[in-house]
This record gives structure tokens, C-alpha cells and sequence, in this order.
């Protein structure tokens, strides 16, 4: 079912596990969304980041042992709101993050749209 | 020196047969139809990941291969892989919906579907481009043709076309015809780190 919060909007999805990247992806594109990648690795986010005008972004933090936090800084930098997807608490995250939504894996449009653009 | 060797071996032994337990755990969940190539090649990566022999692996699988075809395995180095590759591996096969795929498999999966026919597996060590490779090659020959759908898709085939590439940055070759099954997966052993933007 379409979202009107994420109907057209593009959505980087930078995850490192094939199917929960897919399921994702298939719950933004449920919800109307166009969405970028997905991106297993830093690099590869950063290069679609590069390419792309975005609305928003949701980010696993750890990809195959790197951490995300380049790609969260190049968000930050251009204004794309983003949310980490992850199971790791606070205490992981570096202090300029801290005002960043986090939501446990898997998620729904619904959830995915409110911490985005709620 | 002896007490040492001798202590080093136990040691290797336990170590060895608790993995193995703790592997053959993980690998559980799979019930293991043979047929279901996708499935098994994802085991062997996850045996080399546990650092476990494939032979041994084989020998303990061999008997679910049916009577009237011959197995031939052929593997002399036993690859070491970084264990995110393991952690990577396990977590795609914790998924529910593997053991939803592989309940609706059984017979109907087109692979090994005949009564006869030659399994061959292969793999190998390969520098490419400076660094270490893991070549595998699986190729199922039938003696007798079976109609099969070639664009069928599973798990298996996910797993080995879209998931390894993806997480892995493996590439794969994956052909199933009336004839058989071809698939070739090689597979980077040495993970890049981080590359400097723009260099």
C-alpha cells in the first residue's frame, strides 16, 4: 500500500545483508518510494549519494566489519534526513549522531516514513 | 617437545570438534535436500569458514546422494576464510523463509532429478590480480536429459546469483539445461578495506 509520507521520494538503503536490504527495499517500493541502491559498503553509498539528489537515507552501521559513519557525515553535510537501522545501542554511536532515530530490524514503511520525515 | 605436540593436537582436536558441533548446528536448519545445489554449495562456504575439511564434510554427506550417481571431489587446499564471510553466510541462512523455501522444494527441484548421472565438484586456491581467490566449480551431468524449467528460482539460486555477489563481491555463473547443472562461484578471499575517496 502507498505512503503519502514516502510516495516519490528517494531513499538511499545502505545494508551489507543481501535479504534484509531486499526486504527494505521492498517495503519502500511498497510504499511508493524510489529507492537507491541498495549499498552494501561505504564506498558504494558514497558513490550513489554522489549521483543522486535524495530525501532521505537509512543506514546500517556496521557493513561487513566498516562502520557507516562517512556515509551518516556526507548525509549530514547535504541535509538528508536519515535514520540508522541497527541493533546497537547509544553507546556505539559517536556524539554527533545522537539526534539520529534509530529502529530495530525489520521495519515497516510506516515506521521507516515517521522516523524519516514524522 | 612431545608433551607439547601432544598438547597442541588435543587441543586442535577439541577445538576442531567443538566447531564442527557448533558448525554442523548452524547447518542444521538447513534438512539438507541434496538437490537443492544452492544450498549446498552455501554449506560449503560455511564449512571453509568454519575452517573445517570439505572432504570430511562430503564423507558425511555422501550418502544422501542417490545410488545411481557418481560423486567425484576434487580440492586439495582447504581455504581459510575471514570470519565475516562466516558471519554473513549463517545470518542469510537463519531466514525464515530458507526453511520455508526448502520445505516446498523437496523432489519438484530440477537438480539431481534424474535416477543417474555425475556430480563433480572442484575448487581451487587462484591469485587474481595479486590476491587469493576461491574458485568453485559445481556441474551435475545427467546420463538421461530431464525436462527442466531453466528460469526456475529459489533460494538456492538467490543466494548463489544476487546474495554473493552483493555481500561478497563474488562472482557467479549458475546454468541449469535439460542436461544438468553448471555453476561456478569465485569467491575474493581477501576483503578490501576501506578505500580512500578519490584515490
Amino acid at each position: 500500500m502507498k505512503s503519502p509520507g514516502l510516495a516519490g521520494k528517494r531513499i538511499l538503503v545502505v545494508e551489507d545483508d543481501y535479504l534484509v536490504a531486499m526486504d527494505i527495499a521492498r517495503a519502500l517500493e511498497r510504499a511508493g518510494a524510489e529507492v537507491i541502491g541498495p549499498a552494501p559498503a561505504v564506498e558504494a553509498a558514497l558513490d550513489a549519494l554522489e549521483q543522486t539528489v535524495l530525501d532521505g537515507a537509512i543506514l546500517d552501521i556496521n557493513l561487513g566489519g566498516e562502520m557507516a559513519f562517512p556515509v551518516a557525515d556526507a548525509l549530514m553535510a547535504r541535509g538528508v534526513p536519515f535514520i540508522f537501522a541497527t541493533g546497537y545501542d547509544a553507546q556505539v554511536i559517536p556524539v554527533r549522531f545522537t539526534h539520529v532515530k534509530r529502529c530495530e530490524k525489520p521495519m515497516a514503511s510506516e515506521q521507516i516514513c515517521a522516523a524519516l520525515f514524522g | 617437545m612431545f608433551i607439547i605436540a601432544l598438547t597442541a593436537t588435543l587441543l586442535a582436536f577439541v577445538q576442531n570438534t567443538v566447531m564442527f558441533r557448533l558448525g554442523m548446528k548452524e547447518l542444521a536448519i538447513f534438512a539438507f535436500p541434496l538437490s537443492f545445489v544452492g544450498i549446498f554449495l552455501a554449506q560449503l562456504v560455511l564449512i571453509w569458514a568454519g575452517y573445517f575439511c570439505v572432504r570430511r564434510f562430503l564423507r558425511h554427506r555422501r550418502a544422501l546422494v542417490p545410488a545411481g550417481w557418481t560423486m567425484v571431489v576434487l580440492g586439495a587446499a582447504e581455504p581459510m576464510l575471514p570470519a565475516s564471510y562466516f558471519t554473513t553466510l549463517v545470518q542469510h541462512a537463519k531466514r525464515t523463509h530458507v526453511l520455508e523455501q526448502i520445505e516446498q522444494a523437496d523432489s519438484s527441484i530440477e537438480a539431481l532429478a534424474s535416477d543417474q548421472g555425475r556430480l563433480r565438484i572442484c575448487w581451487h586456491v587462484e591469485q587474481i590480480d595479486g590476491d587469493p581467490c576461491l574458485l568453485l566449480s559445481w556441474i551435475e551431468e545427467r546420463t538421461v536429459g530431464v525436462a527442466v524449467k531453466r528460469d526456475r528460482r529459489g533460494y538456492g539460486r538467490e543466494l548463489i546469483e544476487r546474495a554473493l555477489p552483493y555481500s561478497l563481491n563474488a562472482e557467479t555463473r549458475y546454468e541449469l539445461d535439460d542436461a544438468g547443472l553448471r555453476c561456478t562461484i569465485a569467491l575474493p578471499l581477501a576483503r578490501e578495506g576501506p578505500k580512500e575517496r578519490g584515490a
